[in-house]
Order: C-alpha cells, then structure tokens, then sequence
C-alpha cells in the first residue's frame, strides 16, 4: 500500500473516500489560500489560487477539485505557487478602483488574502461599472468590489435553490447579473442572505453588514420564528442587535436562515414594545409595579377560583415562549386552581395531526427528522407550502429533489414545490380525504405495498380494503378534482418504496383534518415507511415551540409528555412530584373556554403571548369571550388586539431576550439564550410564573430555567428523562432521550410502534359545509406568506413590510376578468361570516375557483371570514375551506 | 406574456433535434430576435426561459455570452460593415467612418433618430467584392463611398 507515504506539506494523513487535497488540507488543519471554495458548495475550480504542487506532477492542480489520491505528496507553498498566485491575485484585484479592497481588508476573505500577498487593487485596468443596487431593503451589491467568482452563483442554487444570480458577457467583460433586470427585486430572490454569507469581496452584502459595526457579545441561540428550529448566533453591541447569523454546523440549518430570521429582528427594539405592566382603572390601561399586578393577579384568580369553583379559571400557554415557560404555566393553573383547563394554539393549527398520528402510531409528533429530508427517495408534501413558511425545510426539499428525490406535491395551490415536483395533484379544497383513500386505493392496486412490513407491523389492512373496495377510483377523481391518470402515476411512483410524508395545515386545519392525516398515515404505513431513515411522517409545526407546548403538557387532556390525566397512576406520580395531585376530568380546549365564557362558566383567564382576536375563526365571538371574563391577563410584547381587552396586561421577553429551550418540528430541544434584556420592565415568562406563584402560596423556588428542564425530566422520563442543560449544547436532543446516556432518537418506531402494530383507519370522506356553497362561488384558502409571520406582530415591524406591505387576495386571473377585479385592485370578500376588503393579485398559482388570503395584517381582518365549522374530533378550525362571493370594491 | 403561437409551434418542432430542451436555446433566440423586435428584450428572456425551464438570468448568460444576440433594440435598419482583412486592405475603415456621417449612428450604437444602428462584422464571405456591408440582410459590394452614401440615403 501507498498509503503510508500519502501527505501535505510533509505532514502524513489517510485520504477519506472523495474528498479533495483541499478538505483533506483543512483536516489536517493547513489552510490552502483560495477564492471561489467554500464550504459545502460544489467546487467552482475557476480562481487557480488554490493551485498545489503534486510530487511527480507536471503541472500545479487546483485543490479544490482534485481528489486526494494514496501515495500522493503535496506541497502547498512554493516559489513557483507563490509566483503563480501572485499572478491571479494581480490580474482579480487589478481592474477594481485603487483600494477597493482595503477599507474592508480585516473584514472579507479577499481582503484578508490581499493582505497577506501584501497587495492593493490599482485601478490599472478599471472595467467594473454599474450602480450600487441599493433599492432592496436588506440585499446590496456593489459591482466595484465583483470578481465574479460565482460563489453568489453557487450558494443561490445549492443552497436555497432560487437561481436568482447569473454570470453575462464574455472575457474581461464578463459581468455578474442578478435576475433577468439585474436587479434583486423584481427577481427571484427570497432575501435569505445565503450570497451575503459566501461573499469573498464584501461586493454583495446586506443591511446589516454594510456598517461593520463591532460587536461586543455573540450569543449562540435558536431562531424565534417558524416550527424549524435554526440555530443562529446573534451579534450585539450593548442592548442593541448587529446582525444574525446561521450556525455553520448546525444539523438543522447548515448555516442557512431565511429573511425573517436573519433580517426581520427590529421588532425588539420597536418604539411600542410594552416595557411595564398595565392594570384596567376605569376602562383604562396604567402602569403600574410588577408587585402590584401580581397581587392583583394572585387576588382576582383566587377569588373567582373561590368563589365559581375549578372550572372558573383556564389558561393558555404560548408556542411562541419557553419550555419551561409552558411548563410552569400549566403546573400553576394545575396545582394552584386544580383546573385542567390548559390549552394553546396548536389546537388551531396542528390538533388534527396529534389526533391522529397518536392514535395510529401511539407518537404525536414527527416520526423523522430534517436529515432524513436527504436521505428520502421519494417526498410527499401535502397541504404544506414550506418554502414560504418553513423556508429553510422548503430550501432543503428543493436540494434533495434537485439531487434526483421524487417529489409528490399535494396542494390546491401551485406552490414553488409544485413547480420542482415529479407530479403535482391539485384537488378541490377540502377534498384531501377523497384524494387520499383515492391514492391508497390505486396504490392497492398496483399491488406494490409492502407486505412484508404491513403484516409484521400493522393491523387493520383487510377492514382498509374493504372500505377502499366501496370507493371507485372514478369517484375520488370526481370529487378532488384529480384525473384518475393522475392517481395511478401517484400510486406508481409511491409504490417504488418508502417515502417521507411532510405535511402542513392544508392537511389538519380542515372539517375533515383527523381523517385526512390518519388517510396519510394510511400511506405511510402501506408503503413501509413509518420507522425508517429517509421515510416516515412528518408535520411541519408552525410556531418555534408549538411542539414543546405540547410536549410540556398544555392540553386539557394530558400532562407533561402526553401522560394522560385519566389515568390514576399517571396522577399518582404527579402529586409526589408536584406535591397537589392533578385533577382527573380532561379540561376545556380553547374552542370550549371561550364557549364558556360566552356563557359566564369561565370567569378568569391567562393568555400567555397569543392573539386569538387575529388568530381564530370569528373575531367577534372571539371579543364577546373575552369581554365576558371578569378577570382577563395577557403577556405580550405588544399592546395587540387581545391585549387591548384585557384587565392586566404584562410586559414579556421575546425570543432574543430570555433563556430556556424551544423543541422544534423534528423534535428536537434546543437552548435558547438570552443575547439582549428585555426593554423596560418587561420580564422572560417563567419568572412571572414563579412570582405568581408564590403569590398564591405556592413554594416555587426555581432560580433559572435549567432547573425547570430537570423537573421536567423527571415528569416525563420516558421521553425527557435524559435531558439536562448541560447535553443541550450544539444540536441539543431529539425526545424521547430515557436516560443520561441516551443519544436522542432522529428516528422514531425503528424497532416498533408504542402502541404495538399501528391500525390502519379510514373514515367516509364528507363535503365540508362550506363548499359548493350557493351564491358563494369562490372557495377561500387562508395561509401565510414568506415575508411575515403569523398574525405578523413582529414581522409587521421590520423592514419585511417593504418586501410585501399587505395581505393580498389571490385570484385566477379568469376569475378576475370574470368579477371586473384588476391587479392591485380592491376586492370585497364576502363569507357566510363576515366580510373584508382586499387588494387583489393576479396569478395562476391558484386555480380558478380558489382563491388565497393571508391573515398577517389584522386590518385586513382575515379570519372574520372564518366560519365556526371544525373537526368534530380535534377542535380545530377549518381555516382552508370558506366559500365566499367577490365584488369590485 | 407569451412566446407568439407560431414560434411556440415552431419551438416544439425544434426541441425534436436536440437531446435536452434547453440545448435548443439558442436556435431559438435567433429566431425570437428575428420576429422580436430584432433584439432579446427582458420579456423574451422571461417567456424563453419559461418554455425552456430556465431562469431569465440563466437566458440572460446564454443571449449576452454571444455577440450575435442584440441586448438593446437596434434601429430601424442595421447596418453590419465588414472590417476583415480584404475589406480593410480595400478601404473599410473609410467606408466605416462614411456609414458614421450619413446615418449619425457612432460603430455599436444607434443614431439618435433611432433610424439606423451601425456595426462591425467578421468576414461575410464576399472578399472578392470588397469592400462590403450588408444592410437589413442585403449585402451591397463594390463599395465606395458615393454609393454607400447614395444607399444609405435612399433608404432614409
């Protein structure tokens, strides 16, 4: 063997399988200078400054792009490597104006290499023209400081996958472009920054770069935004925010954020932010000490607990705040009030999901994680848009089908994973149950289920076929809209093997939302894939902590790792824990409390960060709940709708500004750190928990955050019993994680389901009420976009308002030609519920007939269009089904 | 907007000779520039880049890499002079600053009047009748520069 004799620079390494002289140097931690490489982005190989030397060689290779071969010797620095670099560093910096490089010498790669050769940009040869792009709100490009290295180029598509950056002219004259105008907006561009963290020259930048403010701190947390968890590190100087960054390493991002969580981080410095407590004197909000308003708290709720009995009292925590927030909130109400009325949002977004995944699986949560995104050979993205709102998941699909996976998309919409799928399946709204026993039923006959995996690890299959056996394929086709043809491609390209099943709120936030995702669950079990690497079922969830509120035990039915509150010995553990035994009767969900303060039943309420005056179906009925109460507190970061109605309104952390865990979509919990205080007064969730607490009696002693993650670990140790602050460093953990010892699990049911074999379940597909409603033309999908967030309480104060100023109705332009509508236009909706008035766009994203409307602006008055009909199993509302009419406004 | 119907017909004929869609790109902008407007505008790279699954910026790189794409509209009628050795050796230079004075458009651009662009060209192959230029398609030989006035002028 030669081996032996393999080295760099004299120094001996084992070359690893494909990897080139230029990673096999960085591992053994000699730095081979180079321009136009970068760290997970294909080799470009077009600088020659990486050029090296190999023993026996004729010529210098680039390293970049030559593996590192046994028996190879490679010199890295030599005079002729030293000429010849001189030589391309010349002729790159030469036709840039004297000193372009300087000024930002310290702070870019380029800079730094000049420096070290010891040579300026001349200006000798000046050819760079063209205006700084300055127009976009994050994004600039500087044409004076572009060596078209095509780095930009390369992490654009291998990174977010949008091919905004391309390369014109020819020779000395070749220029980078970006889109078809050279310009970034209109272009493709989602501003996710991936070019400005490639850069070499500092010639495409962003906002928050272009100062080079120092920073005096960084802090490694996780991004406060959507359900996928980034890790990011975030720059400060004193109490003000410098820049976000991705984590290079991180498993869930890879260094790569979208706009929201690089650039949309002004919210927390917003002027209107609440910085102290406010308690209602006559009809008005005033400040007041936090002393006071948690007495106040500590007195009303005791009160009305005494006076109306346990079921007076109901909180709802928030998937926006901690885990150990969520947790000390529904111990509190639990313990102190003996309620179980606890309850958060995911009961409008993702209840449908836990239904029924927990039932045919016995786990509620993703059976897979981000990783498996790669290994998959087929995805199925189903009533989910996640490069607009999961956009760094929605980035990683693109990459993996760009690689060569299958990509099934299932969606109303033509969404931009439409456009890169294999085959899109476009069905009416509200038809997702038809379409998906359709799929199952042409997948049985294609005969290509896994039989093997069906018969050792489900049950249920014949009662399946023969519900299937009573639904022509000729009747799904008819009722989703589907061709047949369609169905059968489906099914053939499902039944080559395992897939991985990604789905969203187009799915679960539906009349029929349990029975469509146990009809996809359906197919994940004939096709093998649940408890597989690269396969398996995975909803995207919403908010950065949904998963964890859950996981924590805000339901009114389970306790802190889905421990049910049926169950004796489950109570039996909690009251030597807790010290007060929980009660036994499942509590209200948020439907059913605000139900029952309509009726006067429930007469207090917590509402920990949460805004269901924009977030739930019929605002109106919302406000008749609220007004009710006789004692209604709100934490928040800003005076909201909700908080507007409240007795007591207390000032709140955001995600930037306090410590604890957020668990992501994967499962996985990861540490959240505080990189600024909070303004004001304003404190992080748990320590008013605590006070609250106290103030009721309770011994509460809990002095941070990591001692609430033990407690918590001790609660539920089959899922969290190895959990502790100090594993929670990097990546963190995937639950369930036993013991002190256990890895985390990125793969669920490997070895079996909980519940033993997984059952098959199919339930009729039913019309939902609102379609084919007469007078009502239009069926009326609700959703996000890219640029906001949500109810958009903290997108609505950055600069994402310039990306996308408005909630836009979405219309065929048939459609509008048909209603005298135009583009830009305005447009009066009109439901069975409510009415509001919109600005319309015009685009063949949505079919005729449907229509898309966002609900991130609360003018706009989105969810008044809401009707009350919901999953009779889950609760949750059908946002995506809503038959209206349109006119001319 | 659309690529018109008869060049989508046309289009679809053409992908049969190639292997890949996208190799049939620039047979294609050839003809767009020809039906066009006589040049690649942001809209033709856009409808090109959608019937061939590429991005605008991507058609972008093919159309402005080759000097035969016109990346501006040019004007009402084109005049392409040969400047290659026989032409040069026979007074093309000359002939060259003429098609400058009378139709007032600099060499690469375009007369203010937008009535007339005027270019350089390689050899057209009509060495033996040099010197040359070609006017909207038309090659006029033998040239001197009374006749490439009076030419130009009559089309004016």
């Amino acid at each position: 063997m030669k081996d032996g004799a393999t080295s760099i620079d004299g120094q001996r390494l084992i070359p690893h399988p494909g990897e080139t002289i230029l990673q096999a140097a960085r591992r053994a931690g000699i730095e081979i200078p180079h321009v136009c490489w970068s760290e997970g982005l294909a080799p470009e190989g077009g600088c020659r400054v990486c050029l090296v030397e190999v023993a026996g060689g004729t010529r210098p290779v680039a390293a970049c792009h030559t593996h590192l071969e046994p028996g190879m010797q490679v010199r890295t620095e030599t005079p002729r490597l030293d000429r010849l670099r001189r030589e391309i560093l010349t002729l790159m910096a030469d036709p840039h104006p004297a000193g372009a490089f300087t000024d930002v010498a310290a702070a870019t790669p380029f800079g730094r290499l000049l420096q070290r050769y010891g040579m300026v940009a001349n200006g000798t040869h000046p050819r760079r023209r063209g205006d700084l792009d300055g127009a976009h709100p994050y994004l600039h490009f500087d044409p004076s400081l572009c060596i078209v290295c095509r780095l930009c180029v390369h992490a654009c598509e291998e990174v977010q996958g949008s091919f905004v950056y391309g390369v014109g002219g020819r020779g000395a004259h070749t220029t980078l472009r970006i889109g078809a105008l050279d310009r970034y907006t209109p272009s493709a561009c989602t501003a996710c920054g991936a070019c400005v963290d490639r850069c070499p020259t500092g010639a495409v930048t962003d906002r928050d770069r272009l100062d080079r403010a120092e920073a005096d701190k960084i802090t490694a947390t996780v991004c406060g935004y959507c359900g996928t968890g980034c890790r990011i590190e975030v720059a400060t100087r004193g109490e003000e925010v410098l820049r976000v960054e991705g984590v290079r390493d991180a498993a869930v991002n890879r260094g790569h954020l979208c706009a929201k969580g690089r650039f949309a981080h002004g919210w927390h410095s917003a002027g209107d932010r609440l910085t102290r407590p406010l308690l209602r004197r006559a009809g008005e909000l005033v400040p007041v000490s936090w002393a006071e308003a948690i007495a106040f708290a500590a007195g009303r709720l005791r009160a009305l607990r005494s006076a109306h009995g346990s079921d007076a009292v109901a909180c709802l925590t928030s998937s926006r705040s901690t885990n150990e927030a969520a947790y000390l909130l529904q111990k509190l109400f639990r313990c102190a009030f003996g309620t179980n009325h606890v309850d958060c949002c995911a009961r409008v977004c993702h209840s449908s999901t836990a239904l029924a995944m927990g039932r045919m699986t016995g786990t509620s949560a993703a059976s897979t994680s981000f990783h498996d995104l790669e290994l998959a050979r087929c995805l199925v993205v189903a009533g989910a848009n996640p490069t607009e709102a999961h956009p760094v998941v929605g980035a990683r699909i693109v990459q993996a089908v760009l690689r060569g996976a299958d990509l099934i998309v299932i969606d109303p919409r033509c969404t931009a994973l439409a456009e890169y799928a294999t085959l899109h399946l476009q069905p009416r709204p509200g038809t997702n149950v038809a379409l998906l026993h359709g799929l199952a039923k042409a997948l049985l006959e294609t005969g290509a289920l896994d039989r093997a995996y069906v018969a050792e690890r489900t049950e249920g299959l014949a009662e399946l076929e023969t519900f299937l056996a009573g639904i022509p394929l000729a009747d799904a086709a008819r009722i989703s809209g589907v061709a047949e043809t369609d169905l059968r491609a489906a099914a053939r390209i499902l039944g080559r093997g395992p897939a991985l099943f990604v789905h969203g709120l187009g799915l679960s936030e539906q009349t029929q939302g349990v029975a469509a995702v146990e009809a996809l669950c359906n197919l994940a079990l004939l096709t093998g894939s649940l408890g597989r690497a690269g396969a398996g079922m995975m909803p995207l969830r919403g908010q950065n902590n949904v998963q964890g509120n859950a996981d924590m035990g805000a339901m009114p039915d389970a306790l802190t790792g889905y421990q049910r509150v049926g169950d004796a010995e489950v109570r039996a553990r909690f009251a030597a824990l807790w010290g007060v035994p929980p009660a036994a009767t499942p509590g209200w969900t948020v439907s059913e409390m605000f139900a029952a303060a309509r009726d006067r039943r429930l007469k207090a309420l917590w509402i920990q960060g949460e805004d269901p005056m924009q977030s739930h179906p019929e605002p109106e009925r919302v406000r008749e709940a609220l007004a009710s109460l006789d004692f209604l507190a709100v934490q928040e970061l800003f005076l909201t709708d909700t908080a507007r109605l409240a007795h007591l309104v207390l000032p709140a952390a955001g995600c930037l500004e306090q410590d604890g865990t957020f668990t992501n979509a994967e499962r996985r919990i990861q540490r959240v750190r505080a990189a600024v205080p909070p303004p004001g007064e304003a404190r992080p969730d748990w320590q008013v928990f605590v006070e609250l607490a106290r103030a009721l009696g309770l011994r509460w002693n809990y002095r941070h955050p990591g001692e609430v993650m033990d407690e918590i670990a001790r609660a539920a140790p089959a899922l969290f019993g190895g959990v502790h602050y100090d594993r929670l460093e990097g990546d963190g953990l995937l639950w369930p994680c036993p013991d002190a010892t256990h890895p985390g699990t990125l793969t669920l049911h490997l070895g079996g389901f909980p519940c033993g074999r997984a059952r098959f379940r199919a339930v009729p597909y039913l019309p939902p009420p609102e379609l084919d409603v007469p007078g009502h033309p239009y069926t009326l999908i609700t959703g996000r976009v890219l640029q906001h967030y949500n109810v958009g309480t903290m997108t609505r104060r950055t600069q994402q308002l310039e990306l996308e100023p408005e909630d836009r109705l979405e219309i065929h332009p048939e459609d509008a030609r048909r209603e005298g509508l135009v583009d830009g236009g305005r447009a009066r909706v009109t439901s069975r519920t409510g009415e509001c008035v919109v600005r319309v766009r015009c685009t063949a994203r949505v079919a005729p007939g449907t229509l898309f409307l966002s609900f991130h602006h609360p003018q706009t008055r989105t969810n008044a269009l809401v009707g009350p009909h919901h999953d009779s199993e889950s609760k949750c509302p059908d946002y995506k089904t809503v038959a209206v009419r349109l006119r001319p406004e | 907007m659309a690529l018109p119907q008869n060049l989508v017909a046309e289009f679809n004929e053409l992908l049969t000779h190639y292997p890949h869609k996208q190799a049939a790109l620039i047979p294609a902008l050839h003809r767009c520039q020809e039906e066009l407007g006589g040049w690649i505008s942001p809209q033709t790279m856009e409808d090109c880049a959608a019937f061939f699954g590429l991005e605008p910026v991507e058609v972008y790189g093919v159309a402005s890499f080759y000097p035969m794409f016109r990346m501006r509209p040019p004007g009402k009628h084109v005049v392409s002079v040969c400047h290659n050795i026989s032409c040069a050796l026979r007074g093309s230079d000359e002939l060259l600053a003429k098609v400058c004075e009378v139709t007032g458009a600099p060499v690469h651009g375009t007369s203010a009047d937008g009535r007339f662009s005027v270019n350089t060209v390689e050899c057209q192959g009509a060495c033996a009748n040099a010197p040359m230029f070609d006017l909207d398609g038309v090659y006029h030989e033998d040239l001197t520069l009374e006749k490439a006035a009076r030419i130009l002028g009559e089309v004016k």
